[in-house]
């Protein structure tokens, strides 16, 4: 299968944000306005981001997502959702309603913990699951995994990263330190850490190039999560 | 009618927005007695044992028999398509409804390694006379486009009737399965863009 481009964005109440370097966002409007415009970015799947519980968005003022948009509107492509998935109320909501077709969780790998995405994959089938390496990439050009709840980093293990692949369908390797960058996704870092070319996506600071290497590697999807989109066209 | 079968898991809202697009009556169904005549639709996004395990919860078996009795309309997407098989192995494993002379099993390649199909593939659906979808599409000979694909189990065949159309991916699972009333995808219609809405008349 053909590598994957994704659509990577922040929801907040109804509206849309694109980041433009950690911390800073675009504006990208209503999401009902981007969901009529999206097929003409020829992109094949969108990754919403609700930031109640991710470490993209510490200090914005960022509202949890509202799924109603979710249900309003045709969405021709596969959605997933990320964020608050931990909660008894947004599970409930997804079972009750079905409004994506993927869930992607970063906690809960960071953690080991099983618990919620067991729980999902009861529901909504292995396949539907994603799990998120969160990266902090230091100057010696070393990836930790970045540990929201504790607000800090901690050493990235081949346990935890066999444990991301073994309990989910696909991987994404996120790239937090370069964040909405265009251009500095930290590919030398990530590639030797990858297990399984065909199960991992990249996130973070991504751009045709990086799309063009993971073309050439198999890569599943890259998920672009800066303006990337905006100012080129992609092939 | 289009009823949109909700089993409690499983994108049901995404395949009514889809639906929605041909303008036709559509509804969602949680138990039998919602049911009106016309189409039924059993959404995918799940495992198919426990897509199963919740249409019997549901006591939906009875009507889904009745249906495939009366000539309408089923159509059958993704782990909606697989119980419509006559089993699968996902999770505890269960016999499934057998409309449809096949088994869902793990997805493995040519070389017996587990794999995950998650992306896009061309799909090639035939139309020739005889064919039940040639009267919706009375002057297409081919319906071809991409399509979204999200499993880890596929259907193998077990016999195919010969008035049946269908297609295998290149590791011999079926990509769609039509045969007198019984439709099933084992892609995503409501989330394959362009080609999905093509596949909008198999609705109605």
């Amino acid at each position: 299968m053909r590598t994957r481009i994704g659509f990577s964005v922040c929801g907040s109440e109804s509206n849309f944000y694109q980041s433009y370097g950690i911390g800073n966002y675009a504006f990208l409007g209503k999401s009902s306005l981007v969901f009529s415009n999206i097929e003409k970015h020829n992109v094949d799947e969108i990754l919403i981001i609700s930031p109640r519980s991710n470490p993209i968005s510490p200090a914005s003022n960022f509202l949890p997502y509202d799924y109603k948009e979710l249900e309003k509107n045709y969405i021709g492509l596969p959605v997933i959702m990320s964020g608050s998935l931990r909660y008894q109320e947004t599970f409930e909501y997804h079972s009750k309603t079905g409004v994506s077709e993927r869930f992607m969780f970063s906690t809960e790998i960071v953690e080991m913990n099983t618990k919620w995405i067991d729980i999902y994959a009861n529901n909504f089938g292995r396949q539907s699951i994603i799990g998120c390496l969160p990266l902090i990439i230091n100057n010696n050009n070393i990836a930790y995994l970045y540990d929201d709840h504790k607000k800090s980093h901690t050493s990235l293990t081949s346990s935890i990263i066999d444990f991301a692949y073994d309990v989910c369908d696909e991987v994404v390797f996120q790239d937090l330190s370069n964040y909405g960058d265009s251009g500095a996704f930290a590919y030398e870092v990530i590639m030797p850490l990858i297990k399984d070319n065909k199960r991992t996506i990249f996130n973070g600071g991504c751009n045709n190039h990086t799309l063009k290497l993971a073309k050439n590697n198999e890569i599943a999807a890259v998920y672009f999560d800066n303006l990337t989109m905006h100012n080129a066209k992609l092939i | 009618m289009i009823n949109i079968i909700n089993p409690g898991c499983g994108n049901v809202i995404s395949v009514r927005n889809w639906a929605l697009k041909t303008e036709k009556k559509t509804k969602i169904i949680s138990n039998p007695e919602d049911f009106e005549p016309g189409t039924i639709v059993i959404p995918g996004v799940a495992s198919s044992y426990y897509m199963m395990l919740n249409l019997m919860k549901k006591n939906f078996i009875e009507l889904l028999f009745l249906q495939k009795k009366s000539g309408d309309k089923i159509i059958g997407i993704c782990a909606g398509f697989q119980v419509m098989g006559k089993s699968t192995t996902e999770d505890d494993g269960c016999n499934c409804l057998g409309f449809i002379d096949a088994y869902t099993e793990r997805l493995h390649d040519l070389n017996k390694k587990n794999i995950s199909q998650s992306g896009w593939m061309d799909v090639n659906i035939k139309i020739n006379k005889e064919s039940i979808l040639s009267k919706h599409y009375k002057r297409k000979k081919l319906l071809s486009g991409e399509a979204y694909f999200n499993h880890r189990y596929g259907m193998k065949i077990n016999s195919i009737k010969t008035d049946a159309e269908y297609n295998f991916d290149c590791n011999g699972y079926i990509t769609h399965y039509f045969n007198e009333n019984i439709y099933g995808f084992q892609f995503h219609p409501e989330k394959s863009l362009e080609f999905g809405r093509s596949l909008l008349k198999v609705l109605i």
